[in-house]
């Protein structure tokens, strides 16, 4: 019995291994790619070791995109743009400024800036373009009847030159041509018109006059000739309103063009003070060398099309949209530093006298493949309409753009440096 | 009737220790493994768990719940244990209070890229019949830090509270001419409110998101159950067997969708897991030596990780323990110290937890306290 139990015991004690012969995990039924092996290689830094795993399971499984995003990293390590190299810029970004510091800082340059953007371009009131479609509205719905309008005269008293030329032929036919000046005085009204439909911004001119006869006195013949007219105006009222009317369309359209100039103005203005704020970011980017240019066009074409294919939610989705925007800014940073003179830049006037024309044209296609790049992010992420569809027309501009500056283009842009040089 | 019996499941027997040497690789690239185990204290960590034979101390029921019939002492006891220095402290120290130098960043990625802090706590009541456990905090936070080209942290935080209840009894005594044999089984049967967040984000997430964001922690709640047996002997010619089958019916098992080769996967933790125990005790006139063998094997003695066999050894005499275990991936060696109504312990310990993905071991210490009332 004992025997027969001990028996009973090492059965039993052996059942379970028994039983472990039988069952089956799901889990290991599935072919699992192992990519810690890559993740090890990349995390040592030994990118070629890295991509040779990558290219291995790539032949095997070529639209992968974990596969891809894996090979971008290696590649970027091979580019030699990593948190190591990138270093400087987040350690000043991230660790070095305390938060109290950023927000001082960041008052300073703002009232820099608008008193810079104030000194260079138009002060007085501009109205927005919102208010200036409003007021088109207001004008356009305007019955003529309604139209009020006030009116101030100036007189002035003047003369006007002119030439006669006389041509007389003698006997054998020659022409004689005799250039003779002489001084007409006039004298004329400018009716100021001033209305409220004008919304302040300009005043309507018309004008009365006519010629005074040089022999009498100016002034009394300037009432005789301004009178009757002036007393007459206007000689058709709802010509005038509809005149006034379409004055103040046109008053319109021309303070839309001056408000575009000034925020072209404003953004050339921010622009400069952006750049020159990122100067000491520009400086420890790494240098650009045509090397390392090919392999990031490389991973951003990967990284691209991770884009495509991913939810912005998905970890590869999200993963390669920063990415996109840290590469693409890499490409654009890096160029903007090879082209700028850095060391002699002071302030942000002085930018666009510091321009390398010849590094400008040399980098061109780095900037437009950044921009381009970043464009494509930056149309995705949560803008508003407005700002999305100025961002899509640029993205037009640029998906237009030549892939390689022309002769002709190249000479304007060493013309306009060194235009911009003379004045500096 | 035996010999029949041996005879039929012979073969059986033989393609069983055949598949015991048939290791597997582990197939989830980011498996973790603690030594610190929710219902272990700084003795069990000092033994990597390797201790499931060693009767008649005060953690043998925390190993084995088999061994509940050998610890007759009765009372209420408050312990608590975790890692108080090491690399992953250091490292932490570093990050978090002192200027961030590019040598500390190449030396996270490229030597120290997985940091792990654990914490275990708890109260219990024992009696000679039943042991009432309570641990309001076991807390594990594992950070791996992996690409440095777009970096990006893999994140596991758990804090897994648990109501435990113990017990065991003595089956049968099988006295043969060799050796007396004893058979006991024992059991746990635990609540447990487990919340953690195991997620992968960039260093731009985190310059760019609110960390209440970035980590959500989630829970869930459940009852499982240890169950243990232990065959003991009197005699030096036959070993001590020992049988677990770890948290059955866990409803904590690995169920990520992602790519397993950045999402932490804790193993031998909170997953149902099976283990066969071998030991053997010494008693001499100078102290007690105890030596064991813990053998893992994943679900209920499906697979085995060599790498996670593990032997331990313990010295006693009188109040004083010299704790010592090595495997693969871990290294201790722990003192102890223990009075009337305190126990202490210190572990100086080598680690990887995460096994061959770790770039180098950790060199940590575990303290912990004991407060007997």
């Amino acid at each position: 019995m004992i025997k027969n139990a001990l028996g009973y015991l090492i059965l039993m004690f052996f059942f379970l291994m028994i039983f472990s012969c039988g069952a089956k995990s799901e889990k290991t039924k599935i072919e699992k790619r192992d990519d810690s092996a890559i993740i090890r290689a990349l995390n040592a830094n030994n990118y070629e070791h890295a991509l040779l795993l990558i290219e291995k399971e790539l032949a095997l499984d070529p639209k992968n995109l974990e596969l891809s995003y894996l090979k971008v990293q290696a590649l970027s390590e091979k580019a030699s743009i990593d948190i190591y190299s990138l270093f400087p810029i987040v350690k000043m970004k991230l660790f070095d400024v305390a938060m109290t510091e950023w927000s001082d800082i960041n008052k300073y340059t703002k009232k820099s800036q608008d008193d810079l953007q104030e000194a260079i371009t138009e002060g007085g009131t501009v109205s927005s373009i919102d208010e200036l479609d409003a007021n088109e509205e207001k004008i356009k719905s305007t019955p003529l009847e309604t139209i009020t309008y006030t009116t101030a005269i100036e007189i002035q008293i003047g003369e006007d030159k002119y030439e006669k030329t006389t041509e007389s032929y003698d006997v054998y036919g020659n022409s004689n041509a005799v250039t003779s000046t002489y001084f007409q005085k006039m004298c004329w009204a400018t009716i100021i018109i001033e209305s409220p439909l004008f919304f302040g911004m300009d005043r309507y001119f018309e004008y009365v006059g006519g010629q005074v006869d040089n022999s009498s006195s100016q002034a009394d013949n300037c009432k005789e000739i301004l009178g009757p007219q002036l007393e007459a105006f206007p000689e058709n009222e709802q010509n005038l309103k509809r005149e006034i009317k379409r004055a103040a369309l046109q008053m319109i359209d021309h303070r839309r063009i001056q408000l575009d100039k000034k925020k072209n103005g404003e953004q050339i203005i921010k622009l400069a003070y952006a750049l020159f704020e990122s100067i000491p970011i520009i400086k420890k980017v790494p240098d650009l060398e045509d090397k390392n240019a090919e392999i990031v066009y490389t991973a951003l074409e990967l990284l691209e099309n991770i884009r495509q294919k991913t939810r912005r939610e998905e970890r590869l989705g999200k993963n390669g949209r920063q990415q996109i925007g840290l590469l693409a800014g890499y490409l654009i940073l890096g160029s903007i530093k090879e082209s700028l003179f850095l060391e002699e830049i002071n302030a942000p006037t002085d930018l666009l006298c510091q321009i390398r024309a010849e590094k400008v044209i040399k980098n061109y296609k780095n900037f437009l493949t950044g921009f381009r790049y970043l464009f494509n992010v930056i149309i995705e992420s949560k803008i508003s309409k407005k700002t999305k569809k100025r961002m899509m027309d640029v993205k037009a501009d640029l998906d237009n753009a030549p892939e390689e500056l022309e002769d002709d283009q190249k000479d304007n842009i060493h013309e306009f440096v060194e235009d911009i040089s003379d004045d500096c | 009737m035996i010999k029949k019996i041996i005879y039929m499941n012979l073969s059986k027997i033989f393609l069983t220790i055949v598949s015991l040497l048939c290791f597997y690789n582990n197939a989830f690239p980011l498996a973790i493994t603690h030594q610190l185990r929710p219902n272990g204290n700084f003795d069990t960590l000092a033994l990597s768990n390797a201790c499931s034979t060693i009767v008649g101390t005060s953690f043998s029921v925390r190993c084995n719940p088999a061994l509940f019939p050998y610890s007759k002492g009765e009372g209420v006891l408050i312990s608590a244990s975790g890692k108080s220095d090491g690399d992953s402290i250091d490292n932490g120290r570093d990050l978090i209070f002192s200027p961030i130098t590019e040598e500390l960043i190449r030396k996270i990625f490229q030597q120290k890229n997985f940091n792990t802090f654990t914490l275990n706590s708890d109260f219990a009541f024992k009696t000679s019949v039943l042991e009432i456990s309570y641990s309001p905090y076991y807390l594990l936070a594992d950070l791996y830090l992996f690409n440095p080209a777009f970096p990006e942290v893999s994140l596991n935080l758990i804090n897994h509270e648990s109501l435990r209840l113990t017990s065991g009894l003595e089956v049968l005594q099988l006295p043969t001419a060799v050796a007396k044999f004893i058979f006991s089984a024992g059991a746990s049967v635990y609540y447990f409110e487990h919340s953690y967040e195991n997620t992968v984000f960039s260093l731009f997430d985190l310059t760019t998101t609110r960390p209440e964001n970035l980590i959500k922690m989630k829970s869930r709640y459940g009852v499982g159950a240890d169950v243990g047996f232990f065959l003991d002997n009197n005699s030096l010619l036959f070993p001590k067997l020992s049988l677990q089958i770890k948290n059955i019916n866990s409803t904590l098992e690995d169920d990520s969708s992602e790519n397993e080769a950045i999402i932490q996967a804790p193993q031998f933790l909170f997953d149902t897991y099976s283990t066969i125990g071998i030991g053997e005790k010494f008693q001499t006139a100078y102290g007690r030596f105890d030596l064991s063998c813990e053998i893992p094997f994943s679900d209920y003695f499906f697979l085995v990780s060599p790498a996670q066999i593990m032997f331990s050894g313990r010295y006693s005499i009188g109040l004083f323990s010299v704790l010592g275990s090595a495997g693969k991936y871990y290294q201790n060696v722990g003192l102890r110290f223990d009075s009337k109504n305190f126990n202490i312990g210190i572990t100086y310990s080598r680690e990887a937890d995460m096994g061959a993905e770790q770039a180098s071991m950790e060199q940590a210490v575990y303290t912990g306290v004991d407060i007997i009332l």
